[in-house]
C-alpha cells in the first residue's frame, strides 16, 4: 500500500486565514493577467509556482505527491 | 488547437470567401450573425465536443467574416454558456451522477429547468454587449426566436428525452429555425461596424449549392467527427486504444474527508494517454481529410498544421501551466477550502451554492471538473440545510457554465483563435462582469426554486 495523505481543510487553524491562503494562486493569476496585464503564459507560470509553494509549505502535501500531481496535469493537458 | 487549423485550411484555399457569402446570404446583419455562429453553431460544437472548440472555431470564423477580433472573442466566450451543462455529449451531467449518486433523469431535468431561462436572456445579452440598447431591440424578433427556440428544445430534450444529445439537437434545431426565420424576417436597418463597407450585393454572383457545401465541408467534417467520437460504441472502441495506468505515488494516495465528501475517499489518479479518444484527435482527422478535399496537397496541409502550432506556442505553454495549477489546487485541497467557505452561508446557500459551481469551473475550466470537485459538497450541505440535493447538485452545474468564460484556458483559446495573443488581460476584464452577473442570475433562479417553487424540483422524474 503506498503512502497516503489526508487533505487538511484548515491548515492554519483559522478558517478565514486558510481560505485566504487557498485563494492565493488563482487570485495571483487573475491579478497578473487583469491588473498587471502580464502576458498570459508568464502569469500562468507564476500562478503555477505559487500553487506548488503553498501546497508544500502550508497544506503540507508530500513533495513526491506534488510532483506526481504536476506530471498528471501535464500529461492530461497534452 | 486543431480547430484553428481547420479554419486555416479553409482560408488558405480561398474557400472561406464562399462561406462568408453563404452566411451573408442568410443575413448581412452583424447582430444576427452572432446568433447564427456564436450561439447556435457554438452550441452544436459544445454539445458534440466541448473543450475549447466552440470558442476557437466560432471566434476564428467571426473574425474571418469581418467582426472586430476583440468583440468576436468576447461574444464567443459569453455565448458559450447556455449549452455547457450538456457539453461533450452530456459529460457534466454524467459526472454529477457519478459523484452524487442521484438519478441522472432528475439532475438533467433540473438543470433543464434552470438554464433555458438564461438561454432566453442570452441572445439579448449578447447583442447588447455588441451594440446600444436601442439597436438591440431593433432585432428583438430574431433574438426572441433564437432564445426561445434554443431554450425550449433544451427544456424539452433534457426533461423528456435524454441527457446526452441536448445541445446537439438544440444547436442544429436553432440553426435551422434561424435560417428559416431570417428568410421571412429581416431587420429594417442592417447593422454593420462603423466604417465598414456595405455588403457587396451586386457583384456577389449566385452561389451554387454544391459550391457552398464544398466550402463548408471542413466544418461539416469537423462536426461529423466530433459527434462520431461521442457515439458510445465508437467511444468504447477508441478508448480501448488509450493507455491508462495509475499515477505512481498519487493514485488513491490523497484522501478527501468530510465535510467535503460523505466519507473518507481516496482520490484516484490515472494517467490517461487518450491519444485516440481525445476530441482534438477527432478534429485532427477532420483537418487531414478536409485539406486534400479542398485541393490542398497533403504536405501543405501538414505544413499548415505546424505553422498553426508554432503560432500558438505561447498559448500552449500557458495552458500547460494553467492545467497543472488546477491539478495542484485540487489534489492539495485548496479548492475544497474555498468551496467550504461558500457552504457556510446558511439561508443564502442556494445563491452561494450556485457560485460554488461557478468557482469550480473558473478553477478547472470544465463543468464536469467543477461537478467532480464540488458535487458531493453540494449534496451534503443541501441535506444539512434541508434543501433539495437534486436542486443544489444541478445548481452546481448550471452556475458552473457562467464561469467558463473567465476560466484562463478559455480566455487563452479565445485570444489565440482570434489572433490576439497578449490581450488576455483585457479580454478577462471585458468578460468578468458578464460572468459574475450571469452567475448571480442563475443563483437567483435557484433561490426561487428552493424557497418558492420547491414543487417544481423533479424527483423520480421519467423520460417519455
Amino acid at each position: 500500500m503506498p503512502q497516503t495523505w489526508i487533505q487538511n481543510y484548515n491548515p492554519l487553524g483559522n478558517t478565514v486565514l486558510s481560505t485566504a491562503v487557498a485563494a492565493i494562486p488563482v487570485c495571483l493569476l487573475f491579478y497578473l493577467l487583469a491588473v498587471r496585464r502580464m502576458i498570459a503564459y508568464r502569469a500562468a507560470v507564476c500562478g503555477f509556482l505559487a500553487a506548488i509553494v503553498l501546497a508544500l509549505a502550508v497544506f503540507r502535501m508530500p513533495p513526491a505527491m506534488v510532483a506526481a500531481t504536476v506530471a498528471h496535469g501535464l500529461v492530461f493537458a497534452l | 488547437m486543431a480547430a484553428v487549423w481547420v479554419y486555416e485550411i479553409t482560408v488558405e484555399t480561398g474557400h472561406f470567401e464562399v462561406i462568408k457569402q453563404s452566411i451573408g446570404g442568410i443575413t448581412d446583419d452583424r447582430r444576427l450573425q452572432v446568433l447564427l455562429i456564436g450561439f447556435a453553431f457554438g452550441a452544436l460544437l459544445e454539445g458534440a465536443g466541448g473543450g475549447g472548440a466552440p470558442v476557437a472555431v466560432c471566434g476564428a470564423m467571426m473574425v474571418g467574416l469581418g467582426f472586430n477580433p476583440f468583440q468576436a472573442a468576447t461574444l464567443c466566450l459569453i455565448a458559450n454558456t447556455a449549452p455547457v451543462a450538456w457539453g461533450s455529449v452530456g459529460n457534466p451531467i454524467r459526472t454529477l451522477v457519478a459523484v452524487t449518486g442521484l438519478p441522472e433523469i432528475d439532475l438533467s431535468a433540473m438543470v433543464g429547468r434552470i438554464l433555458p431561462i438564461t438561454a432566453m436572456i442570452l441572445p439579448f445579452w449578447l447583442v447588447r454587449t455588441q451594440v446600444k440598447t436601442r439597436e438591440t431591440f431593433e432585432v428583438w424578433p430574431g433574438l426572441l426566436a433564437c432564445g426561445c427556440g434554443f431554450g425550449s428544445i433544451q427544456f424539452f430534450w433534457s426533461n423528456y428525452v435524454d441527457a446526452s444529445l441536448v445541445d446537439i439537437v438544440g444547436g442544429i434545431g436553432t440553426l435551422v429555425l434561424l435560417a428559416l426565420f431570417f428568410r421571412m424576417w429581416q431587420p429594417k436597418r442592417i447593422w454593420r461596424y462603423p466604417g465598414e463597407a456595405p455588403p457587396a450585393r451586386l457583384q456577389a454572383r449566385k452561389l451554387r449549392p454544391r459550391e457552398v457545401l464544398h466550402a463548408w465541408s471542413p466544418f461539416l467534417l469537423l462536426a461529423f467527427f466530433v459527434i462520431l467520437w461521442g457515439v458510445p460504441s465508437i467511444q468504447r472502441l477508441v478508448e480501448a486504444a488509450s493507455v491508462k495506468f495509475p499515477v505512481p505515488g498519487l493514485h488513491l494516495a490523497v484522501i478527501r474527508q468530510p465535510p467535503v465528501v460523505a466519507a473518507q475517499y481516496a482520490e484516484p489518479a490515472i494517467f490517461d494517454f487518450a491519444w485516440l479518444s481525445a476530441v482534438g484527435t477527432a478534429t485532427f482527422f477532420a483537418g487531414l481529410i478536409a485539406g486534400p478535399l479542398l485541393g490542398l496537397s497533403l504536405t501543405s496541409t501538414v505544413r499548415l498544421l505546424f505553422r498553426t502550432i508554432y503560432r500558438m506556442r505561447h498559448s500552449l505553454i500557458a495552458i500547460l501551466a494553467m492545467i497543472s495549477l488546477g491539478y495542484i489546487t485540487r489534489y492539495s485541497g485548496m479548492d475544497a477550502v474555498l468551496g467550504l467557505a461558500m457552504a457556510n452561508t446558511g439561508r443564502l446557500f442556494p445563491l452561494f451554492g450556485t457560485l460554488i459551481g461557478w468557482l469550480g469551473v473558473t478553477l478547472t475550466g470544465t463543468d464536469a471538473g467543477s461537478n467532480a470537485l464540488f458535487g458531493s459538497l453540494q449534496v451534503i450541505t443541501a441535506n444539512k440545510l434541508g434543501l433539495s440535493p437534486v436542486l443544489m447538485a444541478a445548481a452546481n452545474s448550471a452556475g458552473g457554465v457562467m464561469g467558463k468564460m473567465i476560466n484562463a484556458q478559455s480566455i487563452i483559446v479565445a485570444c489565440a483563435a482570434t489572433g490576439q495573443a497578449g490581450k488576455e488581460g483585457d479580454l478577462f476584464r471585458a468578460v468578468l462582469k458578464h460572468s459574475i452577473l450571469l452567475a448571480i442570475i442563475v443563483g437567483l433562479i435557484v433561490t426561487v426554486y428552493a424557497y418558492w417553487l420547491p414543487g417544481w424540483i423533479p424527483s423520480g422524474h421519467r423520460y417519455w
